[in-house]
């Protein structure tokens, strides 16, 4: 019994691998259809997981508190122990008038020559805070941020704030916005592949006739379609991975290095081996679909 | 046991049945029947009085509006759509239009019936070569359909029919598309068949091949049974 089922097996496989080669044209209109929704999932996962590296390394800039010019020592020192009890807080530098404007003639170089006109310092002493790495959304370190500047010690709060929000909102917009064309992709290349395999049980409505009349059970002659449904799925998803990978190699060579010297971000990385195991899986997952959806519009 | 069963039972039982289309055409009425194994049986009729409908439902295209069908004591009424591909795997069937696959060589038409059921590669090759030897066509195994003669695809229709050795055979006006010498000789291959052991139910309105043939007889008119 065991040996007849794989016997069926094989040979349905080998049916539905015939079924791709003589759909032809429309097969192949399926396979890039599966792949171009696909491959805006495969641009979906690289776009997150950059972006979101992006928003992990935007985070390690330090959040700097400009201080009152009126501030005495002890006042500065009360500060940063008040500080150092904040949860969140993970590091904290005190930077004097006179370090500050040492650290700026440094920055300018050959042009800190211009600094020697003026009377008085005019720059702030501040407090360079480090943010614990666990605050990963802008949420999570704004109550802190509007702590720090309604202290009557802290003049102003400068960091990277402002950008990290932005970039966070832009993650969540993208996010959004290619999960929205992904669905509605991966509805349209299911419908494909349904019209494709609904075309080849058309051309073969004699053939499951015949089927049907020698004994075939529902499920012995469906099993071809679906293998073709899902043979497509899983071509498309090869595809939609291989052309992200070319999409990921012409972005790294003219795209990536102004990112770098922008953002100085580190290489743009490719899909994660479980993201393209999981992309092939839907690709099957969708092909099969579209031949069962189909295969039921045909039998009702 | 099963042909015990079948024997006390008969390998085809018909109860009362009746068929209406549309809910007003009468297709068959009250038609009682049975048909014994290794039995030859003509059914003939003008067009329109409901043979083709009776083999349907005995293999269980059509669902019977009233009455009752057994097929080797299986009623008919309470079996599952689902199940119905085990009733045909018993039941060989011919028909007027031969009903081959014309994308598959005659031997992978005929090798069809033996892949569904998952036989060994050299069991279909011995079944299909057998079979193809009993209506003559050995050595057209690797030929087209549509490269036939309507003679022998009514013979390749015929070894896809008998290659799983069923225990009824229904065909229906298999001479109907063919010559009289053609017909003459597909007849005696469903005679051949019957010697064999397999009972055959055949559906028929070339009267002067049947009063040859010598079997028994039902004559329907108009959905009914008029001579038994």
């Amino acid at each position: 019994m065991f040996i007849c089922r794989v016997r069926q097996l094989s040979y349905l496989l080998r049916q539905g691998v015939q079924g791709i080669k003589s759909a032809g044209i429309s097969a192949g209109v399926a396979v890039v259809s599966i792949a171009c929704s696909l491959l805006l999932l495969c641009l979906y996962f690289m776009a997150f997981s950059n972006l979101s590296k992006a928003l992990d390394s935007a985070k390690n800039i330090q959040v700097v508190l400009y201080l009152r010019d009126n501030l005495k020592q002890p006042q500065i020192s009360l500060l940063q122990q008040s500080l150092a009890g904040c949860d969140g807080i993970t590091g904290i530098r005190f930077v004097s008038k006179a370090a500050a404007l040492k650290e700026f003639r440094e920055t300018l170089g050959e042009d800190a020559s211009l600094l020697d006109g003026l009377d008085t310092n005019p720059l702030p002493a501040s407090l360079e805070l480090s943010l614990s790495p666990n605050l990963k959304e802008p949420d999570q370190f704004k109550p802190l941020l509007q702590h720090l500047a309604s202290m009557p010690e802290v003049e102003s709060v400068q960091g990277g704030v402002e950008w990290i929000e932005k970039l966070s909102n832009l993650l969540t917009t993208v996010r959004l916005v290619l999960f929205l064309l992904g669905t509605v992709l991966t509805a349209i290349a299911l419908f494909i592949t349904a019209s494709t395999i609904h075309l080849t049980i058309d051309r073969k409505r004699d053939e499951i006739a015949v089927m049907r009349l020698v004994g075939a059970s529902n499920w012995y002659i469906r099993f071809p379609f679906l293998i073709e449904g899902m043979l497509e799925g899983f071509i498309g998803g090869g595809l939609a991975i291989v052309t992200s990978a070319v999409l990921h190699y012409a972005f790294c060579w003219k795209v990536s290095p102004f990112l770098d010297m922008i953002f100085g971000a580190s290489a743009v990385c490719f899909l994660e081996p479980e993201e393209m195991f999981f992309i092939l899986l839907l690709g099957l997952f969708v092909g099969g679909l579209g031949a069962m959806v189909s295969f039921s519009y045909h039998s009702a | 046991m099963e042909s015990l069963s079948a024997s006390l039972s008969g390998i085809v039982q018909m109860f009362h049945v009746s068929k209406t289309f549309d809910g007003n055409c009468s297709a068959l009425v009250d038609i009682n029947l049975r048909l014994e194994p290794g039995e030859m049986v003509y059914l003939v009729g003008p067009s329109g009085a409901g043979k083709t409908t009776l083999m349907r439902l005995i293999f269980r295209e059509e669902r019977v509006s009233s009455g009752q069908i057994l097929v080797q004591g299986r009623n008919l009424n309470t079996m599952k759509d689902s199940q119905v591909y085990q009733l045909r795997r018993r039941i060989g069937v011919v028909f007027q239009d031969f009903k081959l696959i014309h994308s598959k060589t005659v031997f992978e038409n005929v090798a069809y019936v033996l892949q569904v059921l998952g036989k060994s590669r050299s069991e279909i090759e011995r079944r299909v070569w057998n079979s193809l030897k009993r209506v003559g066509l050995g050595h057209k195994k690797d030929q087209y359909p549509r490269r036939l003669s309507g003679g022998e695809q009514q013979r390749v229709s015929i070894a896809r029919a008998i290659v799983n050795d069923p225990v009824l055979l229904l065909a229906d006006e298999p001479t109907g598309n063919l010559d009289t010498d053609m017909a003459r000789d597909i007849m005696e291959l469903f005679m051949d068949i019957n010697i064999q052991g397999t009972a055959v139910l055949m559906a028929t309105h070339n009267m002067r091949i049947v009063e040859e043939m010598k079997r028994r007889v039902i004559y329907l008119r108009e959905g009914k049974i008029v001579h038994l």
